[in-house]
């Protein structure tokens, strides 16, 4: 199980160095909130530190990379609260990582699209870079999800 | 102890949820403090993306260097096209250039009347002894009247058509002219060597001629007029001397090269 600093501290840098690298060309996913809910759902972490962890990673991304300080740090806490509330309705027996990945994914498409509708006003055409976000959210999600299974596994 | 999770989850994450809205509320964009958060943590955090940083920027060189590479193209290409266009006109400024110098130095003789032609074919086996311009028997142009380019003698009238004429060059070893050396008044004679240059025969040969001397027609012969420039001496050309007579290089002071207008004179 890997330590909980080390994923925030990996992704988020992850995260980071994915935007220098892509900006201005699209939208880097949030790789971020989606390594934290994939922890959420693991039930072995602290869920109110990885609050915590979202809380304060969003504050930096939004001090980085120019949103409105508080905001990114909102929509991350916002989605660990959605995805709390998710997984608690989902019964036990249900709690399979396929499930955790899905919910993390729609969370994570969730936020993209509030973010798409107060900040770019593109809703009607999300375009490229938009679409481009959530493949990458995709990939990642599948990515966790395959190191879950073999965990399982083991 | 699981509700008292829940119940301290619920805490923290709407003691969040509230902080952020008080931040986002009481920090406004892009004034003073929140740009020097922002710039402080930049700070810092440039040195972290520098490997993404550097990598972009090579990619995006590529892709400039390639676009670059295009845009160079086509401006080479438009260079090209406007060089072609200036050369049609430069060209066409010479003709106008020529034409003007050609009516500037049109013999003031009384006796004489003077037709402007066009050169409009010179065969590559007789380059330097026939040319053939647009005027012929019908405007008056008649057999052995010289033909000048502005005062120097380019050649004679060989052969008269109905609308042509060939011209015979001071060039072609066929054609001789009797000439006089401007600064010693030698008379000698004059004939084309078949490759642009002329030969000067009959020169004492106790006098060495300098060069850059010029060599005029001598007298009338025929219905060259005295006096037309023909050429300026070159060199000796020893191996050639006969007697007590000796010959030289004359370079013709016409440029045949560029020569497209001639004017035939036509002797009273």
């Amino acid at each position: 199980m890997p330590s909980l600093w080390l994923v925030i501290v990996i992704s988020w840098i992850a995260q980071d160095l994915l935007r220098a690298l892509i900006t201005p060309f699209m939208a880097v996913p949030d790789m971020y909130i989606l390594a934290l809910g994939m922890l959420f759902t693991k039930e072995s972490y602290n869920e109110v530190l990885i609050l915590v962890a979202a809380f304060i990673g969003g504050l930096l991304w939004d001090a980085r990379w120019g949103a409105p300080l508080g905001f990114t740090s909102m929509l991350y806490v916002g989605c660990l609260i959605v995805l709390k509330i998710a997984w608690g309705a989902v019964s036990h027996a249900a709690k399979t990582p396929a499930v955790a990945f899905f919910l993390v994914f729609s969370v994570h498409l969730c936020a993209s699209l509030i973010e798409l509708i107060l900040y770019r006003n593109t809703v009607l055409f999300p375009g490229f870079s938009f679409i481009a976000k959530q493949i990458g959210a995709l990939i990642f999600c599948l990515l966790v999800h395959a190191h879950l299974l073999r965990e399982e596994m083991d | 102890m699981r509700n008292r999770k829940l119940a301290e989850f619920w805490q923290v994450a709407i003691v969040l949820m509230a902080f952020s809205m008080v931040l986002m509320a009481a920090l406004e964009y892009n004034t003073g403090f929140d740009l020097k958060i922002r710039n402080t943590f930049y700070k810092s955090a440039k040195y972290l993306e520098l490997p993404a940083v550097v990598l972009r920027d090579t990619v995006e060189s590529i892709f400039i260097i390639s676009k670059g590479k295009e845009a160079f193209l086509e401006e080479i290409n438009l260079l090209q096209r406007e060089n072609i266009a200036l050369r049609l006109q430069l060209n066409k400024l010479r003709e106008q250039q020529d034409e003007a110098i050609a009516q500037a130095y049109l013999p003031s003789q009384e006796n004489s009347n003077a037709l402007r032609a066009k050169i409009i074919y010179r065969h590559p086996g007789w380059w330097w002894r026939y040319m053939t311009v647009d005027k012929g028997g019908k405007d008056g142009v008649k057999r052995g009247m010289p033909v000048l380019s502005g005062e120097n003698v380019v050649g004679r009238i060989f052969l008269v058509e109905d609308t042509t004429s060939v011209v015979e060059l001071i060039t072609s070893p066929d054609l001789r002219i009797p000439v006089v050396v401007d600064d010693t008044r030698d008379i000698g004679v004059l004939s084309g060597d078949g490759k642009g240059k002329m030969i000067l025969h009959y020169m004492p040969k106790d006098i060495t001629l300098p060069s850059d001397i010029q060599v005029t027609t001598a007298f009338a012969m025929g219905n060259f007029l005295p006096g037309l420039l023909v050429g300026t001496i070159e060199s000796l050309q020893e191996d050639m001397s006969v007697g007590d007579f000796t010959t030289y290089k004359v370079k013709p002071n016409v440029n045949f090269s560029r020569l497209r207008r001639v004017t035939i004179l036509e002797v009273m």
